[in-house]
């Protein structure tokens, strides 16, 4: 329970859609649904034990608060999110110790290529996105979206002898995803590239992963189940191919009164380094709730 | 001058019969099963109902039609619900009134259908304002003469039962009550329910479902969950009346 008072201290938001998949809210809206332009602002709250970001474990739990806005107009979405993540370990800023020697070497040793890097500290996060849907006259929409998200990393290195030394390093990850739907496989091909740079640990990975969605399963209560099962592939881990296996469930309930979603998620994520197959038992709870919504002119 | 009559009686326009009384014999002898009450369905608007009472121990059945309804003889369709039963539609034939020989009757005689029907509940939440449904409904089994097939239609809003459904040969189809929502999905209920029991149920959640899938929406396409898109449809719907909230 120890992740409990990070929740009380409103930690701010990780969000990253596709980077923090089990926190990853749906603002998916079909053209063919709306009237007219529409503006929506999501609160999203949560807390998460054992999560990944971006497919690297974080080691620590996490509280998260985002602020999500998204704009929609004709077929277009624009996007933005905010996301602030606390943990156990104070996010912001990497504290390590440069050995006395001459080469370069820190403590604590980050991993080495070709092993699953580490997960920058929790902290503030910032996404853009653009996203263009195609929608038939039948059939779902699919939607095609670039993401941009950018995150502040932080490095005090302390120097036997000496002066502490700042950095000023960061995250970017650039994405695109694209909804399939192809004879019953119903689910979105994501690709992005992931840089750190500016920091003790830079390290750059692709990903390539495909998140194949089931139809969601009706409890009762008013309780929706979905499921879904993620693979695909990252570089710099050491092992070619398929090296990451990610189902997850998902229970979901809508209050249509306070307009509250609340959602359940257990998410094992397996990946495969060089050492061989780790899982990582996500586990997650938050809720959502629209903050604003301004609904435009009939069209 | 003898073509000229003939061809004034051919160009006369067919006199109208309009009658305000129901009355319904059943010919067959098992009809003493029948309960003391049924009702009628008329134009295959199942909010259009009439109800009717037994007169006596006879087989015989009467009902007023309340104003502004009214049956046209040779018009209108009239279908029965005898609870448990159902006969198909059909079109009543001119009586007299015995105590108002001035006044026209509309009178149906059917043997009693069989007791194949049972009730439809549209069971769980969400639920929004109103849902149409039509019922497409084929001509009786056993006796087919005298009945045609004929769709009906109904609202569900406090109601949450349709009568006297024939599992075996009617379809359903549910819609939204909103334009830019509509995408009637079709049920055929012997391929939905495959026990026999008297009574079925639907989830509200699966006929939702199954309409958004069919326009295409996503927040209960089946595959995603939106609150976006929830939010959008409570707005859309709130425009009409409607609402995804369940009663207090």
């Amino acid at each position: 329970m120890k992740w409990l008072p990070c929740v009380a201290a409103l930690l701010l938001a990780g969000a990253a859609a596709a980077q923090a998949p089990i926190f990853q809210p749906d603002n998916f809206l079909d053209p063919r649904q709306r009237s007219g332009p529409v503006f929506m602002s999501f609160l999203l709250l949560g807390a998460g034990r054992g999560v990944t970001d971006a497919f690297r474990p974080l080691h620590q739990d996490v509280g998260l608060l985002q602020i999500a806005n998204t704009f929609y107009w004709s077929r277009f979405e624009a996007g933005y999110n905010h996301s602030e993540t606390r943990g156990e370990v104070a996010g912001g800023t990497v504290r390590v110790q440069r050995c006395g020697c001459n080469t370069e070497v820190y403590f604590p040793t980050p991993p080495p290529p070709g092993a699953v890097p580490a997960a920058p500290l929790p902290g503030s996060r910032d996404t853009a996105s653009f996203a263009f849907y195609h929608a038939s006259a039948s059939g779902p929409a699919l939607r095609y979206r670039f993401l941009l998200t950018s995150q502040r990393i932080g490095t005090e290195i302390s120097v036997q002898d000496g002066p502490a030394v700042r950095r000023s390093g960061r995250e970017q990850t650039f994405a695109i995803d694209g909804d399939v739907n192809f004879r019953g496989l119903v689910g979105t091909l994501y690709l992005a590239r992931t840089a750190r740079s500016g920091t003790t640990d830079n390290r750059t990975q692709n990903e390539l992963v495909y998140t194949n969605r089931f139809p969601v399963l009706p409890l009762p209560k008013g309780v929706l189940l979905r499921t879904a099962l993620t693979f695909g592939a990252i570089t710099d881990r050491g092992a070619s191919g398929i090296n990451v296996v990610n189902p997850l469930v998902e229970a979901f309930w809508h209050d249509y009164r306070s307009r509250v979603s609340v959602h359940l998620v257990y998410s094992p994520q397996s990946l495969h380094d060089g050492n061989g197959w780790t899982t990582h038992h996500q586990v997650a709870a938050f809720i959502e709730r629209p903050l604003y919504a301004k609904f435009f002119h009939e069209r | 001058m003898t073509a000229l009559l003939i061809l004034l009686l051919l160009g006369e326009p067919e006199r109208l019969v309009n009658a305000d009384e129901l009355e319904v014999t059943i010919t067959s002898v098992d009809c003493a099963s029948a309960p003391s009450k049924i009702f009628a369905v008329l134009r295959g608007d199942e909010e259009a109902t009439v109800d009717l009472d037994r007169v006596g121990t006879e087989c015989r059945w009467r009902g007023v039609i309340g104003a502004p309804e009214h049956v046209t003889i040779g018009q209108t369709t009239v279908s029965l619900r005898l609870r448990g039963a159902r006969t198909g539609c059909r079109l009543a034939i001119e009586g007299r009134n015995p105590t108002n020989p001035n006044k026209s009757v509309a009178i149906l005689r059917l043997p009693y259908p069989p007791p194949t029907a049972g009730d439809l509940q549209i069971a769980g939440w969400p639920f929004p304002g109103r849902v149409a449904y039509v019922r497409i409904v084929e001509p009786d089994l056993d006796r087919p003469q005298g009945t045609f097939a004929c769709r009906e239609k109904g609202l569900l809003q406090r109601q949450r039962t349709i009568r006297d459904v024939m599992f075996e040969t009617e379809t359903l189809e549910f819609s939204l009550m909103k334009p830019s929502l509509q995408g009637a999905i079709s049920f055929a209920l012997k391929e939905s329910f495959d026990d026999d029991s008297a009574t079925h149920k639907i989830p509200t959640e699966t006929i939702l479902r199954a309409i958004a899938r069919k326009r295409g929406g996503s927040a209960e396409a089946g595959y995603r969950i939106s609150p976006a898109a929830m939010q959008n449809d409570a707005k859309e719907l709130g425009k009409f009346g409607m609402t995804l909230e369940p009663p207090k």
